[in-house]
C-alpha cells in the first residue's frame, strides 16, 4: 500500500499534465475531427516526457536540488532568466486556463455561470497550496483523477469499430477532406499539450518536496514509467471515445460538455459523474501544480527559501509568488475571456517553447560535477537527442502552422 | 474637422462589413458555415435526446444547449457580416439565411424547453432540427 501511495507523485504529475484542461479540449477534438490518426502524437509526446521526466528525477535526486537552481548555476543568470521568463508566462497562462477549467467544470454539473466560480476557484487554488500537505495534494488529486478511466470503460461498450481504431493508430495519415497543414497542426497542439513546461518543474520540484536522494531514484524511475504513460491511457481513452460517437457527424469539440457526451451515451448519469470529478480532480490538480511551478520556478532562481515542506512563515516570498500568480491568473478568467481559446493559445506557445525547458535538462543531466556516476548513458543521450531534435522541429513548424491554418480551421 | 469625423465613421461602418471576398472564397465560406452548424446542431440533438432517456444531468444539457444556441448566433452573425460578391454568391447567401435562422429559432426554442422541463416539446424541437441539419448537409459540399 505504501508502494502505491509513493507512485502518486507520478500519477499527480502525469493526471494534472496530460490530461488537464488542454488535453481535454485537443485529445476530444483531434478524436473526433481526426479519428485516432493523430494518436501516435501523444505517444511520441509521452515517451519523450518519459525520458526528460526520468532525467529530472535523476538530476534531482542525485544533486539534492531542484531545476532552475541547478540551471541558473550551470547555464549562467541570463540564460536561465529567459528560460524563467518563458516558463513563467507560460505556467501563468495554463494557471488562468485550468482556473477557468475548473469553473467551466462546475458549470456544467450547477448550471451557475463559470465567472460566478472564477474567483471561488482561485481561493480554492490558493487555500490547498497554503493549506493542504504536500502528501495529501499528491494523493487525493491523483487519486480522484482516476475516475477518467470512466472513458476506457465508455470506449469498450460504444459501438467502436476496433479495426478501424486499431488502424488508425498504426497507420497515420491525413484523413480525406482534410488539409495536410490542419493535421500537422493539431498533431503539434497534441505535443504541446503533453510536453507542458510546468510537468518538469513541479516533479522535479516535488522530488525535493519529499527529500528525494539517491536511494529515491527507483521511485522516480516507477513514478514517470507508469505515471506518464498512465497519463497517455487516459488520453487516448478519451480521443477514442470520441471517435464511435462524435466523428461520424463531424462534431468540432469546442466546449467541456461536448467531451463528456460518449460517457453519458453508454453510462449515463453515473458515468457523468464519474467523469466530472476526473475533470476536477485532473484540472484542478494542474492548477495547483501550474501555481507552484511559478512559485516554485521564481523562489528557485532567485534562491529564496521554497516549498511547502516549510512553514509558509518560513517561505514567504514563495507563497506571496504563488498567490500573486493565482490573484493574476484569477483576474485574467475574469475579463470574459474564453478559457477554451487561452487554452489553445498556451498549448500552441507552449509547444513552440518546448526546447527552452528541455536543453537545459539534457546538459545537466550530463555534467558530472553534479552527476557523478549518473550521468545520462549513451543511448540515454542517443534518444534525447533526437527527441530534442523533433521539439526543435515542433518549436520551429507551431507557429508558421497555426498562422497557415488559421489556427487548425 | 466634420470631414474628418465623418471620413473615421465611415470607415469605422465599412469595417463592419467584413472583408470583401471572391465568389470563390465566399462558397468555401458557406461551406464552412454549413459544416459548423451541422457540429452545433448534431451536439444540441445529441444532449437533448440523452436527456430525454434520463442519461444526463439536467445543468449539463442546458449547459450544452445554451453553449450551442450562442454558437450558432456566432455563426451567423459571422457568415452575415459577409459582403456577396456577386448575384451567384447572393443567391448561395440566400440558401444559407434560411436553414440558419431556422436552426437558431429552434435552438432557443430547446433552450427554452430544457429549462421549462417541457418534454414534450424538447422532444418535438429535437426532432424538428432535422430539417435544418439536412439543409447544412447539402451546403457543407457547395465548396465543391
Amino acid at each position: 500500500m505504501k508502494g502505491v501511495l509513493k507512485l502518486t507523485l507520478g500519477v499527480m504529475t502525469a493526471v494534472g499534465g496530460f490530461v488537464d484542461i488542454g488535453d481535454l479540449v485537443t485529445t476530444s477534438l483531434t478524436g473526433a475531427r481526426f479519428g485516432m490518426t493523430l494518436a501516435w502524437a501523444v505517444v511520441l509526446a509521452t515517451a519523450m516526457m518519459v525520458l526528460y521526466g526520468e532525467m529530472a528525477g535523476r538530476v534531482t535526486a542525485v544533486s539534492k536540488r531542484a531545476m532552475f537552481d541547478v540551471v541558473r548555476e550551470r547555464l549562467g543568470v541570463r540564460f536561465a532568466m529567459i528560460n524563467l521568463a518563458s516558463n513563467a508566462l507560460l505556467s501563468l497562462l495554463t494557471l488562468a486556463a485550468e482556473i477557468g477549467g475548473v469553473a467551466l467544470v462546475l458549470q456544467l454539473v450547477s448550471g451557475i455561470h463559470y465567472l460566478i466560480w472564477v474567483p471561488v476557484v482561485g481561493l480554492l487554488v490558493w487555500l490547498v497550496i497554503w493549506r493542504l500537505p504536500f502528501q495529501a495534494l499528491e494523493t487525493v488529486f491523483g487519486l480522484l483523477g482516476l475516475c477518467l478511466l470512466v472513458f476506457a470503460v465508455a470506449l469498450v461498450l460504444l459501438p467502436a469499430d476496433w479495426g478501424a481504431l486499431w488502424h488508425d493508430m498504426t497507420h497515420p495519415s491525413v484523413p480525406d477532406g482534410e488539409a495536410t497543414p490542419t493535421w500537422l497542426f493539431y498533431a503539434i497542439s497534441l505535443i504541446g499539450a503533453c510536453l507542458v513546461p510546468y510537468q518538469v518543474i513541479f516533479f522535479s520540484s516535488g522530488g525535493r518536496e519529499e527529500n528525494w536522494s539517491v536511494r529515491d531514484m527507483k521511485e522516480a524511475r516507477i513514478n514517470t514509467l507508469v505515471g506518464f504513460p498512465l497519463g497517455m491511457v487516459l488520453s487516448l481513452s478519451i480521443m477514442a471515445a470520441m471517435v464511435p460517437m462524435l466523428r461520424p457527424d463531424s462534431v468540432d469539440v469546442r466546449h467541456l460538455g461536448q467531451v463528456a457526451l460518449p460517457v453519458a451515451q453508454v453510462l449515463g448519469v453515473t458515468g457523468l459523474i464519474f467523469a466530472f470529478l476526473g475533470f476536477f480532480a485532473c484540472v484542478f490538480a494542474a492548477a495547483t501544480e501550474s501555481a507552484l511551478s511559478v512559485g516554485y520556478s521564481v523562489a528557485q532562481y532567485f534562491g529564496w527559501t521554497w516549498g511547502k515542506r516549510h512553514r509558509p512563515a518560513d517561505a514567504p516570498r514563495f507563497h506571496v509568488v504563488c498567490l500573486a500568480s493565482v490573484i493574476a491568473a484569477t483576474g485574467f478568467i475574469l475579463t470574459t475571456v474564453d478559457p477554451i481559446t487561452v487554452t489553445i493559445v498556451t498549448v500552441v506557445l507552449g509547444a513552440a517553447a518546448i526546447p527552452l525547458t528541455y536543453l537545459p535538462l539534457l546538459v545537466v543531466a550530463n555534467d558530472r560535477e553534479y552527476m557523478g556516476k549518473y550521468v545520462n548513458k549513451r543511448w540515454q543521450n542517443a534518444l534525447a537527442t533526437t527527441a530534442l531534435l523533433v521539439m526543435l522541429v515542433v518549436s520551429v513548424a507551431t507557429l508558421p502552422l497555426m498562422f497557415a491554418t488559421k489556427a487548425g480551421q | 474637422m466634420r470631414v474628418a469625423l465623418l471620413a473615421v465613421a465611415a470607415l469605422l461602418l465599412v469595417s463592419c462589413a467584413g472583408p470583401t471576398v471572391t465568389a470563390d472564397q465566399y462558397r468555401a465560406k458557406v461551406a464552412q458555415t454549413a459544416k459548423a452548424m451541422n457540429s452545433i446542431v448534431v451536439t444540441a440533438q445529441h444532449a437533448a435526446r440523452l436527456d430525454l432517456d434520463g442519461k444526463m444531468l439536467h445543468t449539463v444539457t442546458d449547459t450544452v444547449v445554451s453553449d450551442a444556441e450562442q454558437d450558432a448566433d456566432s455563426v451567423q452573425t459571422t457568415i452575415e457580416s459577409r459582403q456577396p460578391p456577386d448575384d451567384e454568391s447572393d443567391q448561395l447567401r440566400q440558401q444559407v439565411e434560411q436553414p440558419l435562422q431556422q436552426a437558431a429559432s429552434l435552438l432557443t426554442d430547446l433552450r427554452i424547453a430544457v429549462r421549462d422541463n417541457d418534454h414534450g416539446k424538447q422532444r418535438a424541437t429535437a426532432d424538428a432540427l432535422a430539417e435544418p441539419l439536412a439543409a447544412f448537409e447539402q451546403l457543407s459540399g457547395v465548396a465543391g
